[in-house]
C-alpha cells in the first residue's frame, strides 16, 4: 500500500503562561492509504496536537506533515476533522450543516442536494433534514457531523475523540455505525481515542503514544491478529468477548497504563 | 429500647410528613393571570390610587392634576395641535429621529465592533478613544452637536447616535469575540476562507449578542432622545419632549405629565417589538 500521510520529524511546542510546553517531539510515522489508524495514550500526550496539525489548522515549527505527497499548508476539505464535541452549526439546519462544505468549495446545487440525500440515508437520518442539532440527540448529531465531513469525500478523515460524548450503548451503536459509513468510501481514518476497547476494534493498527512529549511507544498491527476478515465488520459485543481481541487489549492497555504511573 | 428509638426517629418526620396544605397566596393569584390581563389590571389599580391621592387631599391641579385630567389631555392632544402639529405629528417627530440615530449607530457600531474582534491592532487603536466616549453622558453632547447641527433634529438624531453607539458596539465586540473557536475550526476545515467565516460562521453565531445590543441600544436612545428634544430642540415644533417643555412653559402639568405617559407606552412598545424580533433570530437556541 502506497503511504498517503507521513510525519516527518514532527515538534510541536505551546508557549503557555508557566513555561514552553513541548507537546510533540521528534514524531515519526507513515500511514498508508485507506488505513484505519487509531492513536490512543495518556491525556496530555498530544494526541489531539497532532491531529490538528493534520488538519492544518496549525504548522509545526519544525518538521513536515505529507498529505499525498504535498506538505499540508492550510485546513481544507480533503482532511476534514469531526469534533468530540460535534461542532454543528447551531443556526443551520441538519440539511444546511450538510451543505455549507459543499456550496464553500463550488459543488453546483443539484449536485449538492443528489450528495446530501445519499449521506443523510447512510447515516439514517431521513426525515430529520429540518431539525436543527438542538433537536438531535448527541448520537443523531455526531452522524450529521460524521456526514458533514464525510459529504466532501476528504482523503483523509480526521476524528477527534468523537464518541467521548456519548452514553455507552449509543458509542456502541456509533462505532458499528462509523466502520459501515467508512467502508462505503474507504478514506485514511486518524482517530484519536481514551477507549482502548474502541482502538482495537476498529484499528487497522494502533498507535499507543509517551506521555509528553508525545513520540510514538508502539505500533500494535491488529491486522496481523485478525488477518483478511478485520474484526471491526462483526457485531461489538460478540468480538469484545473472542480472547485475541482480549489478549491485545490487555496488552495495549498496559503499555498506556505503564505511561500513566511512571507519572511524577 | 426499639420503641424509643422508633419514637426518636418519628420525632424528625411530621414536618416532612404532613400533608402539604395547598394554600393560594395573593403572589400565586397575581402570577396566575395571563400577562395582558394582569398589567392591565394593575396598571388601572395604580391609576386608582394617583386619583385617590389627588381627590382625597385635594392637591392643586397646577401640582399634580389627576388622571382622568391626564388621560382626557392625552385624548385631545389627537386633535389639537400644540406647535408643529397634534399628538401624531409629535410621536412620529420623536420615532424619526430615533431611527436616524439608532441607525446609523448601526452602520458605524456593527462594523465596527465585528472588525475589531477580527484585526486585534484595531482593538487596541480604537479602546482608548472609545472608552473616554462612552464615559460622556449623551445630553452632555447636546451643546456641542448644536454647533455641528444647529438646533433641530440633525442634532437630536446626533445625540440618540452618542447613546446608541456604545452598547451596539460592545455587544457585537463581544459576541464575535465570543464565538466557540471549534466552530471556526470546523469550518476552516470544511474549506472555509475568511470572508466565509466572518459572513457565515462568526456573524451568525454572534447574532444574538448583537440583537441585545441593538435593543440596550434602542432602549438608551429613547431616553437620550427626550433630553435631546428638550435641549437641543428650539429648532424644530415637535416630538414628544418639545410637548413636555410646552407644558411646563404654558403651566400645564396634564400636558407634561401626558407627554410623559405617552414618552412611557411607546418606549415599552418598541421594547416589545424588538424583543420579539430577538425571539425571531435567536429561534436556534434552547
Amino acid at each position: 500500500m502506497q503511504n498517503d500521510l507521513s510525519y516527518e520529524n514532527v515538534t510541536m511546542r505551546f508557549e503557555g503562561r508557566s513555561g514552553a510546553v513541548q507537546a510533540l517531539e521528534r514524531f515519526d510515522f507513515q500511514v498508508s492509504s485507506s488505513e484505519f489508524l487509531v492513536i490512543v495514550g495518556p491525556s496530555g500526550c498530544g494526541k489531539s496536537t497532532l491531529l490538528h496539525l493534520t488538519a492544518g489548522l496549525y504548522k509545526p515549527p519544525t518538521g513536515r506533515i505529507l498529505l499525498g505527497g504535498s506538505e499540508i499548508r492550510e485546513p481544507g476539505p480533503d482532511k476534514a476533522i469531526v469534533f468530540q464535541n460535534f461542532s454543528l452549526f447551531p443556526w443551520k439546519t441538519v440539511h444546511d450543516n450538510i451543505e455549507f462544505g459543499l456550496r464553500i468549495n463550488g459543488i453546483p446545487a443539484a449536485e449538492r442536494e443528489e450528495q446530501i440525500k445519499r449521506v443523510i440515508r447512510l447515516i439514517g437520518l431521513d426525515g430529520f433534514e429540518n431539525h436543527y442539532p438542538r433537536q438531535l440527540s448527541g448520537g443523531m448529531q455526531q452522524r450529521v457531523a460524521i456526514a458533514r465531513s464525510f459529504v466532501l469525500k476528504p482523503r483523509t478523515l480526521l476524528m477527534d475523540e468523537p464518541f467521548a460524548a456519548l452514553d455507552a450503548q449509543n458509542r456502541q451503536i456509533m462505532q458499528e455505525e462509523l466502520v459501515r459509513i467508512w467502508q462505503t468510501q474507504r478514506p485514511t481514518v486518524l482517530f484519536i481515542t481514551h477507549s482502548v476497547e474502541e482502538a482495537v476494534f476498529l484499528a487497522d493498527r494502533v498507535i499507543v503514544m509517551t506521555r509528553r512529549p508525545g513520540r510514538v511507544k508502539e505500533v500494535i498491527d491488529i491486522t496481523q491478529i485478525t488477518g483478511e476478515n478485520h474484526w471491526r465488520s462483526d457485531p461489538f459485543d460478540e468480538v469484545i468477548r473472542r480472547a485475541e481481541f482480549q489478549d491485545v487489549r490487555s496488552r495495549i492497555w498496559g503499555l498506556v497504563k505503564s505511561e500513566i504511573s511512571v507519572r511524577n | 429500647m426499639a420503641d424509643g428509638s422508633a419514637e426518636a426517629r418519628a420525632s424528625h418526620l411530621p414536618a416532612e410528613a404532613a400533608p402539604a396544605v395547598i394554600t393560594r397566596s395573593l403572589g400565586d393569584r397575581i402570577e396566575a393571570l395571563p400577562n395582558a390581563l394582569r398589567v392591565g389590571v394593575m396598571l388601572f389599580f395604580w391609576l386608582v390610587v394617583w386619583y385617590g391621592v389627588v381627590e382625597l387631599f385635594g392637591v392643586s391641579k397646577d401640582f399634580l392634576p389627576n388622571p382622568i385630567d391626564v388621560i382626557s389631555r392625552i385624548i385631545r392632544l389627537a386633535w389639537e395641535p400644540i406647535g408643529a402639529g397634534a399628538l401624531l405629528t409629535h410621536a412620529w417627530a420623536s420615532i424619526v429621529r430615533l431611527l436616524w440615530g439608532f441607525a446609523a449607530a448601526i452602520a458605524i457600531g456593527v462594523p465596527l465592533g465585528l472588525a475589531m474582534a477580527y484585526f486585534r491592532p484595531l482593538q487596541w487603536i480604537v479602546a482608548p478613544l472609545f472608552e473616554l466616549f462612552r464615559y460622556i453622558p449623551p445630553i452632555a453632547w447636546a451643546p456641542f452637536a448644536m454647533f455641528w447641527f444647529g438646533a433641530g433634529s440633525s442634532a437630536q438624531a446626533y445625540v440618540i447616535f452618542t447613546s446608541s453607539f456604545a452598547p451596539i458596539l460592545i455587544n457585537t465586540f463581544r459576541g464575535v469575540q465570543l464565538v466557540d473557536s471549534r466552530l471556526i475550526d470546523a469550518a476552516r476545515t470544511l474549506g472555509a476562507k475568511s470572508w466565509t467565516i466572518l459572513f457565515e460562521v462568526a456573524l451568525p453565531a454572534a447574532l444574538p449578542h448583537v440583537v441585545t445590543g441593538l435593543r440596550i441600544g434602542l432602549a438608551t436612545g429613547w431616553m437620550a432622545l427626550i433630553a435631546a428634544e428638550i435641549v437641543a430642540g428650539t429648532g424644530s415644533r415637535d416630538g414628544l419632549g418639545y410637548l413636555i417643555l410646552q407644558g411646563q412653559q404654558q403651566l400645564h402639568a396634564d400636558l407634561t405629565i401626558g407627554a410623559m405617559v405617552l414618552i412611557g407606552i411607546l418606549g415599552s412598545l418598541i421594547d416589545l417589538a424588538i424583543r420579539t424580533a430577538e425571539k425571531r433570530f435567536a429561534y436556534w437556541r434552547d
